[in-house]
Parts: structure tokens; sequence; C-alpha cells
């Protein structure tokens, strides 16, 4: 097994909660918040631009871009956002990073907020995370009285809010997001125009993924070739990987996108059982079988937001098939026509799998819902969320074949224990 | 202009503006994208993807009507992709839809789709097969409304479009995922005072799923004909829908031509029950013995009901002159049946004493303006209130008394960044969205506006070139407000903040186009005339007059007031304004009508009415008219009709005044005739029936002229087309109004003097009608009814959103009885809780001259010490509490103050 590479975003004490939170704001030492302050806006983008960082949220878009695009608008009343929804299932890498280095990523949505001249900045929390809202508020408000909450000490009004959203999926979703902190319903409105031209109020808004933001503190800290030096082409810097499913010991993983889906199964304490697949980004990335333990997580194969859901031999294709069906057709937002049709009929195929003759119009079924929404749906939710279950059905047609026939013991067994 | 931007749609180049969206674009080269989301009037919502195209270099597809152009794109409007994707959500649509019947109420809109999926590459067998189950509307949680949740597509333009309207928001969106629905489809009521009934928003919903609930109840209708709506002055274009001959609804007219461009309200929409009811007349009443029950009359056949009639108006006639009767028009009747009953009056009755229901609103307006601008008439068309830049609103409730005129000001303030001054006693729907409020104490009118003119004067804000050059009178009139209106004497006088208003004085001074709208909280009163003239004062001061979108509107109430004082049914005036003492006037007159004209000089309604009181009347002609429940002080008035030795009244329904008659006679109404009637903006339209009248009713056109052979004056007209040109030949401000023009669909507006004009929109664009605009230097005087510790309450009255006059239309359709069933008095909470009131308490509301009960309601909408009534309910007559004092100019009696007592019943 290889060794795991050294920590450089977690592998801290857990602070969030701890007594000793004012000590770890006194020592913390704002070294990127120090270099921030004599750098040009323009040199913090090439910085950026130059280490390769994309962003880590799941889209993987490069974070230089989005900051530069937002600095060329013709408004000048611009936001920066955090986006720290995690609402993926199997997604925790951005709870247990805030929980170890908060100011990291305020220190980052600092840097942000100068660089693109933005007067607010809001952290965008899961509903959950409840103490790590408590103890932003509580650093914020030090750094507010210090007046450090500003590049330039002293300086113009810079302010950083801090919401928790309501527990749905759809409001990470970034444009569903910025409804949410409107006071709106969480639903996603359409691009363009893109959250760099009109996001948040209508503004140009940089909307980060929290883990992306405290890779940027890394960058400015360290310098973009210390970050371009970690992980394979294309695939720079350190990146958190969340593991959960049939893994000895689920835990949130920093490696770089050259570790393989095996190597991350290992340093969790490998597969409990024989490994029978994974779902990579979570349910709405992409299913690794066997065959596929020796792929690097790169942004290429799929890493995404570094969700990785293993499963062992002892599941049924059929039920993790019903529950991502499930879990999307009650996260979708439904305001989108294709979106609302394409998952009822989706939870209808696999509600209505037994009454089947063959699995294989079932599968095209899948597949014309799955097409439909890449081509005409308004977000991604709807179109993610139907690509894992047609690969289901095609790697594992025994499983499904079993509930054709109204025989498969695991379920039975299941839901024998449920009841 | 912004930069151009080239882009290739289908393989053909087009350049267009940045920022067109793709669908604008591909419309504009003739590419028809389907939409259903999609709505000219709002921001794209981006929901039904049925507009999803192909863009070279993307993946996916990009909706049309949310994507902006961008340079060097390429287009596909028909690939396989895009089609295929439209025959998805199609088919998703229509598997939703349920079996569509012959009488459907969402058939117009089913046919759409399918056209829609066939050309998505459906054949037709596929779509019919899509259509299974039933499809149901909900029709429980709403009087007037009806949904189909399965057939709405969540595309929300209904409900956006009524906030673009509006602003309001009826519903809301409810749940989330599969789940999702709005509120209204769930079942859930609209928000109380959140809709206003119009029902607009259901021309918006693509589907069919949002109806009208009579087409599910009583399902589609036959045929639609145009007509004019006549619940009041704006004059709305309508479609009536009809079903079994029996109008059941309407449609507005969509040409941007018309007044009403696809709005409508609740009552044009909603409000045709009554043609069809049960209780019309359609027989001729004669009185057998005293009462006021309909015992009281004997059926009996219009010739012996005419002959009765002619036979008692020719006896007094012979016996003590043409002076002792008296006809009392009416506004809601035709532009030709107006000129038919002043020429009967005039021709036949030998007597000036002809006056129409203007007398009891506008007549101040017609004295007013008249004296300051030369014309009594509305200076400015109604699509100009889009584009002022200031509007000040002076007594008048718009947004439910006009309602379409009301969302016109919405619009402009809304969308068109129009600044709102609102002046009225009551915290007005407007007065919401209002830069300024004020809220001055009712009927103090002349003081305020004096205190406007006085800021204008003190800080500089005057046009002197237009008070210079098209103007007279200010000197006079600026040192009375001077001398007398100092914003502390104001501000005692009215209640009104002097900061208030200064800033709205400025509000209207440095507007580039002011436009004073005001309404009967300015005519009835008993300084009435003084009023408009102070308003006038306002415009001439900042030469906010003479120019599009500036000038100075007063709201007609009844839907033919402009058109019946026009025409000439006034005592003062023949038709066209001719003065009733011009001695050429007269003799082409009595040229053309072959009789001498009647000289003395003729009696206003109210006169009329102290007239019959007092033995100076002795028959009288009602037309369509109710005044023992609209005129002040109904004892009076029922006295005053029972002294009478003839009283006809010409009805559609047995009403508080037709129970007082000797001769009732059944009438059509303008669904069942031919006709023009001339709107709030001087508008005349065209009107034909839409249905049949009922057996046994007449027109009025008919039963005048039958009754002025009768008298032994031959009146004979074959079709409504050859009244109005002798109208238009001896009017010259009508003369180039003609039927034919009205035929082929010509929007005319007076003056019209030829053939080849359409009418000035504009009054007084270089020169005012007599010369130069006069000011008048104003007294404030207060009014005549005044609080003290026996009647410390002010009471005000007006009209109620869901109702018209005396109720008589409006309260004969269920869904407007439903919204609104019964009279309350508004009291502002705070005065409650002194009196000890709770939300419904019966109250006795008491004045100098008599006492209703009334349950109250309590609202903000009143300010502390004044409470409001309107006068539809004839259980509980507002009128038997108001007072006999006239404005001395008009003789319009005053309506909005009277001083009231209250306590709990
Ligand atoms: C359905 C949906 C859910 C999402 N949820 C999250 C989330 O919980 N956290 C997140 O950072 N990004 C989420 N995103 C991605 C955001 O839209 C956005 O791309 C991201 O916040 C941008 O930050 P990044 O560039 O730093 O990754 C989601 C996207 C979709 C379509
Ligand atoms: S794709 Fe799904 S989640 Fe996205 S807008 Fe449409 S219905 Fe909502
Ligand atoms: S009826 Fe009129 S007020 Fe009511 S929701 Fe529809 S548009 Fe709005
Ligand atoms: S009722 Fe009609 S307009 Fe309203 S959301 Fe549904 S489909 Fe759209
Ligand atoms: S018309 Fe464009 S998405 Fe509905």
């Amino acid at each position: 097994m290889k060794p795991l590479p050294a920590s450089f975003l977690t592998g801290r004490p857990k602070i969030v909660g701890s007594p000793r939170l004012y000590d770890y704001y006194r020592s913390y030492p704002f070294s990127a918040l120090r270099k921030a302050r004599n750098m040009t806006a323009e040199g913090i983008v090439a910085e950026l631009l130059a280490s390769g960082l994309r962003g880590r949220g799941g889209a993987s878009f490069p974070v230089g871009l989005k900051w530069q695009s937002v600095m060329q608008q013709a408004e000048t009343v611009r936001y920066v956002v955090a986006n720290g929804e995690e609402g993926e299932p199997g997604t925790y890498k951005d709870r247990v990073l805030l929980e170890q280095n908060p100011l990291a990523v305020i220190e980052a949505l600092v840097i942000a907020g100068c660089t693109v001249k933005a007067e607010r900045g809001y952290i965008y929390l899961n509903q959950n995370y409840r103490a790590i809202e408590k103890a932003l508020l509580q650093l914020l408000q030090w750094l507010r009285e210090e007046g450090r909450l500003r590049c330039v000490e002293g300086a113009g009004a810079f302010d950083i809010q801090v919401r928790r959203g309501r527990q749905r999926y759809i409001s990470g979703e970034e444009t569903a997001l910025f409804r949410a902190l409107e006071g709106r319903r969480a639903e996603p409105t359409g691009r363009p125009p893109y959250p760099t031209e009109q996001g948040l109020w209508g503004k140009p808004t940089v909307i980060n993924n929290i883990e992306t933001l405290a890779s940027v503190s890394l960058i400015i800290e360290r310098g973009d070739s210390w970050f371009a030096a970690i992980g394979p082409e294309h695939n720079h810097g350190p990146k958190l990987f969340s593991l959960s499913g049939d893994v000895a010991r689920p835990d949130v993983i920093e490696a770089d996108m050259s570790a393989t889906l095996a190597d991350l199964i290992g340093w969790a304490g490998g597969t409990v059982g024989t490994f029978k697949g994974a779902f990579v980004s979570g349910p709405s990335g992409r299913l690794f079988l066997p065959r596929d333990l020796s792929l690097p997580l790169t942004i290429q194969n799929g890493c995404g937001n570094g969700t990785v859901i293993v499963f062992n031999d002892t599941r049924c294709a059929v039920d993790l098939a019903r529950q991502v069906t499930d879990f999307f057709h009650s996260e979708h937002c439904g305001q989108c026509l294709p979106g609302r049709e394409s998952m009822k009929q989706a939870k209808a195929l696999m509600d209505g799998l037994e009454n089947q003759a063959a699995l294989e119009p079932v599968l095209q079924h899948y597949q014309q819902l799955h097409a439909v929404l890449l081509n005409s749906s308004k977000c991604g939710l709807c179109s993610s969320g139907t690509g894992i279950v047609p690969a289901l059905m095609q790697a594992f047609p025994a499983d499904f074949a079993r509930h054709l026939r109204h025989d498969c013991p695991i379920c039975r067994a299941g839901a024998e224990v449920a009841a | 202009m912004k930069p151009a931007v080239t882009l290739c749609i289908d393989g053909v180049p087009l350049t267009v503006p940045a920022g067109t969206t793709l669908l604008q674009a591909a419309r504009q080269k003739g590419s028809d994208i389907p939409t259903l989301c999609f709505d000219p009037l709002l921001e794209p919502e981006g929901v039904c993807r049925l507009c999803c195209v192909a863009v070279t270099g993307m993946h996916g597809l990009v909706s049309a009507c949310s994507t902006p152009v961008s340079e060097g794109m390429e287009v596909h409007t028909e690939s396989a992709a895009v089609k295929e994707n439209q025959r998805f959500i199609l088919q998703s649509v229509l598997r939703n839809f349920g079996r569509v019947g012959h009488d459907d109420p969402a058939r117009p809109a089913y046919e759409t789709l399918c056209s829609m999926a066939r050309n998505a590459g459906m054949s037709a067998q596929e779509v019919a097969a899509l259509a299974q189950g039933e499809a149901h509307y909900l029709t429980g949680h709403d009087p007037l409304l009806a949904i189909a949740p399965d057939r709405c597509i969540q595309c929300n333009r209904c409900f956006n479009y009524c906030e673009h309207l509006h602003g309001f928001h009826p519903s809301g969106i409810v749940d989330m995922g599969g789940e999702r629905q709005l509120s209204f489809a769930m079942g859930m009521p609209l928000a109380e005072g959140q809709c206003d009934h119009c029902g607009n928003c259901i021309e918006h919903c693509p589907t069919g799923a949002l109806v009208e609930k009579w087409k599910v109840t009583r399902g589609a209708p036959d045929y639609e004909a145009p007509s004019i709506c006549t619940y009041c002055g704006t004059g709305c274009a309508i479609q009536v829908q009809v079903k079994d001959g029996v109008p059941l609804g309407a449609h507005p007219d969509f040409s941007d031509t018309s007044v009403n461009q696809g709005q409508l309200c609740v009552k044009g929409r909603f409000g045709l029950d009554f043609v069809s009811h049960p209780e019309r007349l359609t027989v001729p009443l004669l009185r057998t013995r005293p009462g006021h029950t309909r015992d009281c009359f004997r059926e009996v056949s219009w010739h012996e009901a005419l002959d009765h009639v002619a036979g008692e108006f020719s006896q007094i006639r012979a016996l003590d002159g043409g002076d002792k009767l008296a006809v009392l028009s009416s506004a809601r009747v035709s532009n030709e049946e107006n000129y038919l009953a002043q020429k009967l009056a005039r021709a036949v009755f030998h007597t000036n004493n002809v006056d129409n229901c203007a007398r009891i609103c506008h007549a101040p307006s017609v004295v007013g303006l008249t004296a300051a601008f030369g014309s009594g008439a509305a200076t400015n068309s109604l699509d100009e209130i889009d584009g002022a830049d200031c509007i000040m609103l002076i007594g008048a409730n718009p947004t439910e008394a006009h309602p379409v005129i009301g969302h016109k000001i919405k619009h402009a303030v809304l969308h068109n960044h129009a600044k709102l001054v609102v002046i009225d006693p009551r915290r007005i729907w407007l007065a919401g969205i209002a830069d300024v409020h004020l809220e001055l104490r009712a009927g103090t009118n002349i003081a305020l506006l004096n205190g406007l003119l006085r800021v204008l004067i003190e800080e500089n804000r005057l046009n002197e070139r237009f008070i210079a050059e098209r103007t007279r009178g200010f000197e006079e009139t600026r040192e009375r407000v001077m001398a007398d209106y100092d914003l502390a004497r104001v501000e005692a006088i009215t209640g009104v903040d002097a900061a208030l208003i200064r800033q709205a004085a400025r509000l209207y001074a440095a507007a580039r186009n002011g436009m004073i709208i005001y309404g009967l909280g300015i005519t009835q009163h008993t300084h009435g005339s003084s009023n408009v003239m102070a308003c006038a004062n306002l415009a001439l001061a900042t030469g906010h007059i003479g120019r599009p979108h500036s000038g100075v509107s007063p709201l007609r109430g009844q839907n033919n007031v402009q058109g019946a004082c026009d025409v000439g049914a006034l005592p003062n005036v023949l038709p066209g304004y001719q003065k009733t003492d011009d001695p050429a006037a007269l003799e082409r007159f009595s040229a053309y009508w072959k009789v001498p004209m009647p000289v003395t000089s003729g009696l206003k309604s109210c006169q009329m009415i102290h007239g019959a009181k007092n033995g100076q009347v002795k028959g009288m002609y009602i037309i369509a008219e109710d005044p023992v429940q609209t005129d002040p002080d109904t004892h009076l008035v029922e006295q005053a009709l029972s002294n009478l030795d003839c009283l006809v009244v010409q009805e559609m329904f047995f009403t508080r005044t037709a129970s007082f008659a000797d001769v009732i006679l059944p009438a059509a109404c303008a669904l069942e005739k031919e006709g023009t009637f001339t709107n709030t903006d001087r508008r005349v339209q065209h009107f034909m029936p839409v249905v049949a009248a009922p057996e046994g009713c007449r027109t009025d056109m008919d039963i005048i002229c039958e009754l002025a052979s009768r008298m032994g004056y031959p009146m004979h007209y074959d079709k409504p087309a050859q009244v109005w040109d002798e109208l238009a030949d001896l009017s010259p401000i009508l003369s180039g109004v003609r039927y034919a023009r009205l035929y082929a669909g010509e929007q005319l507006v007076w003056p019209c003097r030829t053939t080849d004009a359409t009418g000035d929109r504009v009054l007084h664009e270089n020169t005012f009608a007599h010369g130069k605009g006069v000011f008048h230097a104003l007294e404030f005087a207060a009014p005549e009814e005044s609080v003290d510790a026996a009647y410390p309450y002010l009471l005000t009255t007006g009209r109620r959103l869901e109702h018209y006059c005396n109720g008589s239309m409006t309260r004969k359709t269920e869904g407007l009885l439903g919204l609104y069933p019964h009279e309350r008095v508004e009291i502002n909470p705070q005065d409650a809780a002194g009196l000890g009131l709770q939300e419904t308490d019966l109250v006795w509301v008491g004045s100098r001259r008599g006492r209703i009960q009334v349950p109250c309601h309590l609202t903000q909408r009143c300010p502390p010490g004044t409470v409001f009534m309107s006068f539809h309910f004839a259980e509980t007559p507002v009128n038997e509490l108001t007072g006999s004092y006239y404005d001395p100019m008009s003789i319009t009696p005053e309506y909005k103050v009277t001083a009231v007592s209250l306590a709990k019943a």
C-alpha cells in the first residue's frame, strides 16, 4: 500500500466545539492574508491560474478564471460566497475541514473579497452544521472587533455573514443557493447569465466550495508552484476524499489525485467483505467496478467532489438503484418540466420493476430519461441523478433479473429486518 | 443603440442587437420555436424547456427564451435532438391532460398543444392516444376561478403576470419535487386581499389549466360577440361569451388599439348574469294601488302602457306647460338614446328639464374644467397615463372603481418609474405604492390644493413662461394663496404634514410630464366645481397641460357619463355643448327638428327632485336610474317621487325607484341593442347586439320614439346610425364621427370635426378652447356637515370593486355576490376599540337625517375618525344618511362628507 501523502488541508485537531477556539484564533498566522495584502488583484488571480486549482464542489471549474471573470464585470457591486451546503449523500469533507481549520476558509473569502472588490461575503452551511456556524460567528466577531476582516487593515468595509440552509441537496446548486440566500425558494435559475455575471441579488458573484477556498489560502501562503507540484498533470493540489460505505474506517482522507480507488480504500482500512463497486462523486457520480480499482481518481476519471461510497457483494444493485432514484425523486426541485416528469417516470420504473417482463426496456427508458435531462433540463441535478442507475443495470443484470423473478433474498431479508 | 451581434440560425445569418434572446432572434427570422412558459410581458422563467435549441459547440440544448445571442453562434432549431426534446415535453404535458371533450374549457389550449406535437414529429394518432383518464377541475375553493392541477405545468405565468399587473402575490409554490404545485392548484384559496378576481391571469395560462369557473360548470360558449363593458367610464372592449343565448362572461379585446389591451376587471369579465336573470322585467307594469311592492302593479300591453304615459304627459303639458315635465336620462344608456331623451324633452315636452346622472358625479368637472380650460372633458387619453412621470391621483380609488385604469397607473408606477402622489383620506391600495400619500381630512381639498400651489410659488417651481403666454388670472390667485394659505394653516385645516405637502408639490413640479387624475372625491362635495378648478390651477401653474402625458383627467363613473353630456342630456346645453341661450344654435335645432325650442332654463336633476316635492314638476320620466338608492337623502327623494302626478321609470329590474312609479317600462340592456358609448377619454365606441332582448323588452330608443310619436311628434328612425347622423350633423365637435368609420374599426375621439380626422387625443395643445387658461382664486370653506359631539365621525362613501351603482346588475351575479355579499362599514381599529367593536359586529350608523344598521369591518384603510361605506346595497341604504347639500355651481350633491355617530347595535 502506498503511504498516505502529507496533509495540508486537514490533519489538525477538531477545533469547533472545543474550548480552545480562542487559542486557535490567536495562534492562527494569517500568512496568506498577510501575503495577499502585498499583492495586486491581478497578481492573486495570476497565482491561482498558475496553480492549476480547480473547484472542489464537483464541477472542477478553474478558480482563477472564475475570479477573473467577476473582476471584468462592469457592475461594481459584487459578492463572494462560500458553498458549504454539502448535501450529497456520503459527502462530509467540508464539514471536517471547517471543524479543523475554519479560519482558512474565512481567510480565503477575505482574499476573494479584496480581489474582486466585493463588499460582502456569505458562508452558506448545511443545516446540520450548527456547531460550525457558532464557531464561525465567534471567529468573525473577533476579526471584526480587531478590524481584520479586510485585506488592508482598517480599510474599506467588508463583512462576512453566515447562513444555514434547509437541508436540501438542491440548495447546494449555486443559483439555487443564491435564491436561498435571498430568502426565496431554493430553486435553480437559468444559465446564462452565469453567477459571475449575475449571481446573488443579480450581481457578479464568486461562489466557491469550502475546500476550494481552503486551497486558495494554501496557494497564496505557499505559492503556486508548490501547489502545482502536487498531483498529476491537470489535477493539481491536495484533494479531500470522503470515504464511506463498506470500508473498515470511514473517514475523510487527504491525498492527491494520483490516488487510485484501491489506494483510498486501503487507507480507509480496506473493504469490509468483497468489493462490488463504488459511487465516485456520490450517487450523482460514476459507478466504479472492480476493474476500475486501479484507476486514479482524477478529474477526468470523475473524482468530482471526492465522495467515495463503497459497497460490497452483500448489497443488491436494485436496492442501491432504488435508493438513488428515491433520493433524487425527493430532492429535485420539480420546477422544470423535463426534470419533474423524468423523475416521476424514473421512480415509477423502479417502483414497478417487479411488474416488468424484461430489463432491457426499463434500461432503455431510463437511459432515454437521462438523455432528455442532459439535453434540456434546467440544472444539473436531475441529469446527474439519472446516470448511475442505468450503469447499475448494465453492471449487475443478475441482481435485476432476481427482482424480475420476484426472488431477491437480499432485499427480502432487508425487508424482514426492517419489519 | 446596443452593439449588433451576428449569428446564424438554421444556416441563415442574422444581425440583431446584443441582448436579444435566441427566441426573439429566431422569431424575427421567421422560425417558429414552440414555447409554453415564455410570456412576452414577463421575465423568462425557463421551466418548460420546450423552446430548447441546439447550439454548435455546446453540450446539450439551451433554452431559447432565456439565452441571449452571442457573436458567431450557430443555432439549430430543427435538429433531431431539438425535436426529440419537444416530443418528450409535449408527450408529458398531453399525458397529464386527460381526455378533452367538446365542451372542455381547455379545448383551445389542447388544440394548440396537439399542433405543436405534430410539428415536433408525432402523428395525429400518437397524439390522440396520449389523452387518457379524466381531467378534474377544482371548483370549490374560489367563487370565480377553477384549476385543473394535472393540466398545470407550473410555469407560473398566471401568478407572475398577476405580480406584474397588480403587484399581488395571490398564490405561491408549495412543496418540491414530484409534490411541487401551485398552492391554488392544491386547493388553497387565493390570498385574501391579494386577488381582485380580474381573471387576467387566465389569459396567460398556456394549457387551459386555469379557467373561469363558469366554463367548467356551464361548458364552452357557443359563440362570442364584441361589445363595450358598461361597468364604468373606462369603456373596455369585450368579447361576450354566449351559450344557449345566455351571456356567461366576457373576454377582453386584445388589440393594442383597444382601451383595455387585453385586460378586464372582475365585473366586466364575470358580471353578466344579470342579463339572463329571472327577475328581469319583461312586461310593462301599471300601478293599480298605492304601495311599493310588485303586486301594486298589473301587467299591461305595451300599447296600453305607452298610451297611458303619452296621455298623462300630454295632459300635464297641455294644462301646466312643458316645464312641469322632466326627463332624467341616464349615463348607462347609449349616446343615441340620450340624444333622443333630450330631444323628447326639448322638442316634445318643450322643456329644458333634462339631465342625466352625471349631475350627481361629474357635473362639477364640466363646470370647473370648462371654466379653466374651455372644455369640460379629460384632456388626455388613457394610454397616456403610462409615460407620465408624475401622477397625482386625487379623490379616486381606481383599483376598485376603474380597475383597468388602476392597472395603467400601476404599470406606470411599477414598470415605468412614474412618481405617484395620492391625495385621499383613505389608505387606498395605490397609496401603498405611492411616493407620497396626503391623507387629508375629507372635504378640505381646496386648502390642500392651494397649499400645493403655495409651495410651487414659494419655491419658484412655477412654469413662468407658460403662465405668461397661455394663462390669465394668475396674479389674483397668487395673492390669495400667498395671503391666506401658508402651510401652517393648510396643515391645520387638512391635517396633512406640511413636509409631505412640500414633497408632493416638488414631485409634481419636477416632472417632465405630470398628470392629475381625479375622481368623485373631488367632485362630490359642496365645493366640487371649485375643487376641480383648484386642480386645474396646479396644471396651469406648472404647464402640465396641453401635451401628451400631461393634463387633467376626471375618471367618469358610469359607462356613458361622457356621452350623455356630450349629446346634450343636460339642462343648459344642447348636443355638442352648444349653449341653450345661443340664438344661432337654437335656430339650427329648431329648423332641424321643426319645432320652436324651449327658452326657459332647465332644472338640474337634484332640482327636479326638489321640484317634484314642491309641485314645480308634475311628471317625470326616469330612464335607467335609481335615485332613491343613489341620490343623497333618500327620504327626501321618496317624498318627492311620491308627490308626482305621473312617474315613468324605464328599467331592467324592479328597483327602489321603480317601486314609486306609475308606469314601469321594461328596457333592453346594452348587450341587446346597437349604439355608441363615449368613455372617459372621449372615445366614441360602437356596439352591436350580442343576444336578443327577452321577449317583451324594448330598447330605450324604441320606447322614446314611440312615446314621442304618441304625443304628437312623429319620431322614427330605422336604426341607431340615423340618430347618430342627426346628432353629428347638429354637433360640430362630433361631426367627423360616423358609423361607417366605427364599423371599420376606427378609434375616434372627439373633438373630431371632419371625416378624415381621428380626433384630438390631447386637448389644448396650442391654445385652450376659450383662448387662455384661466386661474381661479379659490377660498376654502368648511364642508356643510361638520362633526360635533353628537356626530363625531366623518362618513365618506364610494364604490367597491365587485359592485356597481345600485347593485342591480352586479348583485345578480352569484360569483360577485360571493366575493362581497353585503355591505360593511369600514372603521379604523383604534375607533373600533373605543366603541368596543369587534370585526363583524353590527353597528348603528346615524346621521342628522337617519340611521342604518350594518356590520363593521376594522381596517387601517380608514384613518381614525373617518368611516367608509358604499352605496351598492339596498339593505344598507347609506344615502339615508347623506345630506342634501349641493355644490352651488353644478348642483352636485355632497356624498363624501357626512357627520355620523356610531354605536354598537
Ligand atoms: C444539484 C447540485 C448540488 C450541488 N451541491 C453542491 C454542494 O453541496 N457544495 C458545493 O460546493 N457545490 C455544490 N454544487 C456545485 C455548485 O453549483 C458550484 O459549482 C460550486 O459551488 C462552485 O464551487 P467550486 O468551483 O469551488 O467547486 C452542486 C451542484 C449541483 C448541480
Ligand atoms: S433539473 Fe431537476 S432540480 Fe434542476 S431545475 Fe429541473 S427539476 Fe429542478
Ligand atoms: S384574478 Fe386577477 S388579481 Fe386574481 S390572481 Fe388572477 S390576475 Fe391576480
Ligand atoms: S395554471 Fe396555467 S399559467 Fe398557471 S402555472 Fe399552471 S399552467 Fe402555468
Ligand atoms: S419557453 Fe423557454 S423554457 Fe419554457
